[in-house]
């Protein structure tokens, strides 16, 4: 079986790669003095040689994160759909809690003009780039 | 030829429509200050709608009579709560 327990420690100009068995460890040296080439194990004497294989992980989608799960890669869109859903459910509410004391004549208007001004407000912060 | 109250419509309807125009003005200077100022999307987004919805009120107004100040107002303060409770509700689960 695969042990994927991986750690990065650094100490000083070095780092240190832990990966399976606590006790083995491997020097990735300087990567600035052109080292970190050649992977040295430094303390291997009461261990098994762990060997580093190609391991991959992947995001766990949250199936309630809408900005996940639309806008994907793109931050911006990201940043864009979540802004944009959060936006609209509190002009629902706004909207929805207002006409209900007011009388609820204009709820359709305010739903309307709450929900193009909260998109055009989270497009604007998209586009500049914000949070 | 355009006469004078032809002129006079016409700058009559386009008065309706420079509470959007203000409105719009409003989103991008309020994005642009929060963004000058470095505060959080949140924190521009409220400082940007808000205001700008409330500018489009006249607009509204011209299209719906019956509607009142007071509930354009009330349900701008309650949209800028709910929408801060939506956002800190998800902040804390992770959405």
């Amino acid at each position: 079986m695969l042990d994927v327990s991986l750690e990065i420690s650094f100490e000083g100009e070095s780092a240190y790669l832990e990966c399976g068995d606590a006790n083995a460890y491997w020097n990735l040296g300087d990567p600035g003095a052109g080292g970190g080439g050649g992977i040295q194990p430094i303390l291997s004497s009461a261990s098994r040689v762990a060997t580093f294989e190609k391991a991959a992980f992947t995001p766990q989608l949250n199936p309630f994160a809408l900005g996940q799960r639309i806008g994907g890669a793109n931050p911006r869109l990201r940043q864009y759909v979540r802004c944009s859903w959060t936006a609209g459910g509190a002009v629902g509410i706004g909207c929805g809690v207002a006409g209900l004391v007011t009388g609820g004549a204009a709820i359709p208007d305010c739903l309307v003009q709450g929900v193009a001004i909260g998109n055009a407000g989270c497009g604007i912060a998209a586009i500049f780039r914000l949070g | 030829m355009i006469g004078p109250k032809a002129l006079a419509d016409i700058g009559e309807t386009m008065k309706g429509y420079i509470s959007l125009v203000v409105a719009c003005l409003i989103l991008v200077i309020g994005t642009l200050v929060g963004r000058f100022f470095g505060l959080s999307l949140p924190t521009t987004i409220t400082l940007a709608t808000v205001p700008a919805f409330l500018a489009v009120f006249p607009f509204v107004k011209r299209g719906n009579p019956k509607i009142s100040f007071g509930f354009w107002l009330l349900a701008a303060v309650i949209s800028a709560v709910a929408g801060w409770g939506i956002y800190l509700g998800a902040l804390r689960l992770g959405i």
